[in-house]
């Protein structure tokens, strides 16, 4: 899996074992981070405990049980290396958290302008497919592929992770308030969930009517989020009264969204879409006075023979990061119409920085429900059985 | 729908045996509706009216026994059942509809769902809707392998809270005590439900009714002393 994300002023990129931190206008490397080879040597312990006091970690799927029982295996013949799964800054900049696979672990570094230092190693109890701190930085939030949340005190290490609350299927999205209230998730039985925070045993809504996987979400002002679905639509919500305010159609699934403001009450979104060349599309989105939101389809962009994993603005400029034969590549878009200032030779640079990673592209069609049908046999059979009773 | 022909009697389970797990997490076939506005009640209850919605779940109602009673105590108000097996919740439309043939007016409170209750809940109902919701002798799942499957868990907890008016009831009934007991444990570990007394449990018109499953084989009423039941409030 590879990370691409900003924050100012950094743009964050990560993929296997490596995380650079560097300025998005001349590509120059603040500072990086290379994962330690063996997380338990640094205080890692078996993540099977965590998942203990709690049965709702239970809700993984059979064949996960397998897998583990199998890696429980594994582990007393080889250390497999850790690898990073996803990457976050707290919003107050001073922290970074990595998660990893491989040896399962939520890592925590504290954030200088020229170094990293790692502070904290906690297990994780299966892979993790978002994380979220919160807006004042103290907690992380980590979802999985079970559906489950858990809470990691970023201010005291020696706290268990709290599992919050779980979907039953995994969770592509998280987005917190930043009032802290309410914390809205989607999955991928087709819902977004809106649940309250503390009392995060309270759901406070659901927000229905996509038709399959929803994979993303952000907030467009302090009551409207927006969500895109494999179901190819893009679409408007009141998220605290659970309301759909506005659907578009989108070319292809919809698999990632970023967002930058444009001007007062107007943004532009890109989606990442999940079909080849034609793979990001670009919206704008205004308020108008009567607070309403107006979507409008700008234009596609064409990334050809690139399989695009992540997506981030930086002011006017569009970064991709995608595989080519199984290596990093990174793209630079100017969406405003000007020169990207952005040079091809400093990309290389970046590109060079993990020239040595092989990274498999994710498939992405397991997303999608497999649907199988167990009822029509079985009606054709009790139609035959009455039509010979009636002869 | 392929139908009985319904001048006859009741529909023989012999047809609509079904092997008694399936798995609840794995996809399924299942049609449901993106929201709870696009559910057609009109389908399940032919006399419904415009301000009449339900308020009773059964979940997991087997081959619908305490449904029909929970129909005939109740008969102004809409109680589904909820069934994950394909034969048997047929069975139990069948015979709904049976019921329904053989005495005119009666039994159009009660409808059978074919459907994941660990998934769907909020598809079907709003928030707040139902009034009780009944856990009758639900799968054991005894391998702890297998506790995921179970219908009572912390996550699950939630999602019944938020489809249940504050007030509401969930009944559970079990033969199997440690399931009893930890359903027990994760009600009361939930901060949105508190336990009847006694005294509440004993008096409930419903309980009287509670004691025997409609699962096939364990029809005998045994002894009281081999359930376990609890009821919870939603607060
Ligand atoms: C042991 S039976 C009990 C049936 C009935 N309540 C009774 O008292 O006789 C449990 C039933 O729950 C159904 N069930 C299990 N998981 C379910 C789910 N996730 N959604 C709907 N029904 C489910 C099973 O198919 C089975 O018919």
């Amino acid at each position: 899996m590879t990370t691409l994300l900003y924050s100012d002023p950094e743009l964050v990129i990560a993929l296997n074992k490596k995380v650079i931190f560097v300025n998005p206008n001349d590509l120059q490397i603040f500072k990086e981070i290379e994962l330690p080879e063996d997380l338990y040597a640094l205080g890692l312990k078996a993540s099977n405990n965590l998942t203990e006091p709690s049965e709702l970690a239970a809700e993984k799927s059979e064949e996960k049980c397998e897998q583990s029982k199998v890696s429980k295996k594994l582990k007393h013949v080889k250390i497999e290396p850790p690898s990073i799964l996803h990457v976050k800054l707290s919003p107050d900049n001073r922290l970074c958290a990595v998660t990893t696979s491989g040896q399962k672990a939520v890592l925590l570094y504290q954030c200088r302008p020229e170094q990293a230092k790692l502070v904290s190693v906690r297990p994780l109890a299966r892979a993790s497919s978002v994380i979220t701190f919160s807006p004042d930085s103290k907690v992380l939030l980590v979802t999985d592929k079970s559906g489950d949340c858990y809470k990691y005190d970023c201010e005291n290490d020696e706290e268990e992770p709290q599992l919050l609350f779980g979907h039953f299927s995994i969770v592509y999205d998280l987005v917190w308030t930043p009032d802290s209230k309410y914390i809205v998730t989607c999955d991928r039985d087709d819902k977004i969930r809106v649940t309250n925070y503390p009392a995060t045993h309270d759901i406070h809504g659901y927000c229905l009517g996509h038709q399959e996987f929803v994979s993303a979400l952000a907030f467009l002002d302090e009551d409207t989020i927006i969500s895109v679905s494999g179901d190819k639509t893009l679409r408007l919500w009141d998220f605290k009264n659970g309301r759909e305010l506005t659907m578009l159609e989108l070319p292809a699934p919809g698999l990632r969204l970023c967002l930058r403001a444009t001007g007062e009450n107007k943004l532009e979104a890109a989606v990442l879409l999940y079909q080849p060349d034609e793979c990001i599309a670009l919206y704008e989105l205004t308020k108008s006075d009567t607070s309403k939101w107006l979507v409008k389809e700008r234009q596609i962009l064409r990334i050809p023979g690139v399989i695009v994993n992540s997506i981030c603005f930086i002011n006017k400029n569009l970064y991709a990061s995608g595989i080519v034969d199984e290596h990093f590549t990174l793209r630079v878009f100017n969406v405003d119409g000007c020169e990207s200032k952005v040079s091809g030779d400093w990309i290389k640079v970046i590109e060079e920085q993990f020239k040595t990673e092989v990274w498999k592209p994710e498939d992405v069609s397991a997303w999608f429900k497999k649907r199988f049908d167990n009822v029509s046999d079985y009606l054709e059979r009790k139609k035959r059985r009455i039509e010979e009773k009636q002869k | 729908m392929v139908q009985e022909p319904c001048s006859i009697s009741l529909p023989q389970k012999r047809y609509y045996r079904q092997r008694a797990h399936s798995n609840p997490i794995a996809d399924h076939c299942f049609d449901y509706p993106a929201h709870p506005d696009n559910v057609n009640w009109q389908e399940f209850y032919p006399n419904i009216t415009p301000d009449q919605h339900v308020e009773f779940a059964d979940i997991g109602c087997g081959y619908g026994g305490f449904l029909v009673t929970l129909g005939e105590m109740f008969p102004d108000r809409l109680a589904i059942g909820l069934e994950i097996r394909v034969k048997v919740s047929d069975y139990v439309m069948d015979r709904i509809k049976a019921l329904r043939t053989l005495h005119q007016g009666k039994y159009n409170n009660i409808a059978c769902l074919r459907t994941n209750a660990m998934k769907y809940l909020p598809n079907y109902f709003r928030k707040a809707q139902l009034d009780k919701m009944f856990f009758l002798y639900p799968d054991p799942h005894f391998k702890r392998a297998k506790h995921k499957w179970r219908i009572i868990n912390q996550a699950l907890l939630s999602e019944y809270a938020y489809v249940l008016r504050k007030g509401g009831l969930v009944y559970t009934m079990t033969d199997v005590e440690d399931l009893h007991n930890w359903i027990v444990q994760h009600m009361e570990k939930h901060p949105l439900y508190e336990r009847l007394t006694d005294e509440e449990e004993k008096t409930d018109p419903i309980t009287p009714k509670l004691y025997h499953s409609s699962e096939e084989g364990t029809k005998v009423v045994r002894n009281k002393g081999d359930h376990f039941l609890a009821i919870f409030r939603r607060i």
